[in-house]
C-alpha cells in the first residue's frame, strides 16, 4: 500500500467515520459483545482501506464497506468459536460495558440464531436498511431476505415471550 | 382451538402478521386493529409481534458508542502509516552548508561551462577548416594569413606606447 494519495486517504476517512456508529452497531448486532465488534470493525477499516482503490463511486461505500464488516464479523465469531470458555468472558464483556440501557436480552437472543438470519435481522434493524438493500449488500434475492426474516423474528418471538414467561414463573 | 376460515379476521390477521415477519413492520387495518383487541388468540399474536418489532427498532439507538473513537482513531493512524513506504519517515527538510552552492544552481553553471567548452571547440575547429581551404584555393599558409590579421592590431600597439612614451 505505497503511494496512497492524501485525497484517497482523506476520502476514505471521511467515509470510514461517517459511517463508523452504524457499522459499529452492525457489528454488535452480529457478534453480540463490544469488544467482538470493536475487533471486527477495525479489521474491516483496515481491510477496507487497503482495497479502498477497487471502490470507483462513493456513493456505493456504504454497501461495500457493511459487506466487508459482515465479513469481518463472520471471520471473528469463527475466531471467537474456537476459543474455550473459561467462564470468565461474560464477567470480562460486563466490566467493558456500562451501556447498561442496551438491551442485552434482545441481543443475546439474536445470538441464538443462525449467522445469516441474525445478520439479515441486525441489517433491517440496526442499519435500517429495506429488503432490497439488504439483498444487494449480501448477495442475495428479496425473497430470501424476506423468508430468513420471518424465520429469525418468529425464531426471536418465541424465545423472548419464552422467556418472559421464565421470568414470571 | 378452531381452524381458521378463511377469510375470516382472524385469518386475515395471520396473513398481516406474516407479512409483518417478511418486511419488519406492522400494519394492521383499524377493523383488524380492533378484532385483535377482543381475540383471544390474534391478541397475544400480535402484542408479541408489535413489541418486538418496537424492541428491534429502539435497540440500535440504545447501544453506547464508548469504544467507536478508539477505534477509529487506530485505523486513521494505519492508514497513515501505510501511505508511506515501509521503513520510510515522512520527509524531513535537508540541511543545506552555506558554503556549498545549491544544487540547482551547480546544476545551472555545470551546464553553462559545458556549452562554453562546445562553442569553443566549435569555433576552433571551423577557423582552422576555413585557413586549410583558403591554403588550398590561394596558396596562402595559415600562419600568413593570421600575421595579416594581426599585424594591424600590433602597429597600433606599438604607436600607442610610441605616444605614451
Amino acid at each position: 500500500m505505497v503511494g496512497v494519495s492524501l485525497e484517497r486517504r482523506e476520502a476514505f476517512a471521511r467515509l470510514f467515520s461517517q459511517l463508523s456508529p452504524r457499522l459499529y452497531r452492525t457489528a454488535l448486532g452480529i457478534l453480540g459483545n463490544p469488544h467482538d465488534a470493536g475487533d471486527a470493525l477495525q479489521e474491516a477499516g483496515l481491510k477496507a482501506f487497503r482495497y479502498f482503490g477497487t471502490l470507483h463511486e462513493e456513493e456505493a461505500g456504504a454497501a461495500w464497506l457493511t459487506r466487508i464488516l459482515i465479513n469481518a464479523c463472520y471471520d471473528q465469531g469463527r475466531k471467537r468459536s474456537r476459543l474455550v470458555a473459561t467462564g470468565l468472558e461474560l464477567e470480562r464483556e460486563e466490566a467493558a460495558a456500562p451501556e447498561h440501557e442496551t438491551d442485552w436480552e434482545l441481543v443475546q437472543a439474536m445470538q441464538q440464531l443462525p449467522e445469516e438470519q441474525r445478520t439479515t435481522v441486525t441489517l433491517r434493524f440496526f442499519q435500517d436498511l429495506t429488503i432490497p438493500q439488504i439483498a444487494h449488500v449480501m448477495g442475495v434475492p428479496d425473497g430470501t431476505v424476506k423468508s430468513r426474516l420471518h424465520t429469525a423474528l418468529q425464531r426471536l418471538r418465541t424465545s423472548l415471550t419464552a422467556k418472559r414467561r421464565e421470568g414470571i414463573q | 382451538m378452531k381452524p381458521q376460515v378463511v377469510g375470516s379476521a382472524c385469518f386475515r390477521v395471520q396473513e398481516a402478521l406474516d407479512e409483518s415477519l417478511s418486511e419488519g413492520t406492522l400494519t394492521l387495518p383499524a377493523e383488524l386493529a380492533a378484532h385483535a383487541v377482543r381475540c383471544p388468540r390474534c391478541g397475544p399474536e400480535v402484542a408479541q409481534t408489535e413489541e418486538l418489532l418496537s424492541r428491534l427498532r429502539g435497540a440500535a439507538a440504545t447501544i453506547g458508542l464508548g469504544i467507536l473513537p478508539s477505534v477509529v482513531d487506530h485505523v486513521m493512524s494505519e492508514t497513515v502509516a501505510w501511505s508511506l513506504p515501509a521503513g520510510i519517515r515522512a520527509p524531513e527538510p535537508a540541511m543545506q552548508s552555506p558554503t556549498q552552492p545549491r544544487t540547482h544552481t551547480r546544476w545551472v553553471l555545470g551546464q553553462v561551462a559545458a556549452v562554453a567548452a562546445v562553442l569553443v571547440v566549435t569555433t576552433s575547429l571551423v577557423t582552422y577548416s576555413m585557413l586549410k581551404i583558403n591554403e588550398a584555393v590561394s596558396g596562402v599558409k595559415p600562419g600568413e594569413v593570421l600575421a595579416h590579421l594581426v599585424t594591424p592590431f600590433q602597429n597600433m600597439n606599438t604607436a600607442e606606447l610610441r605616444n605614451s612614451k
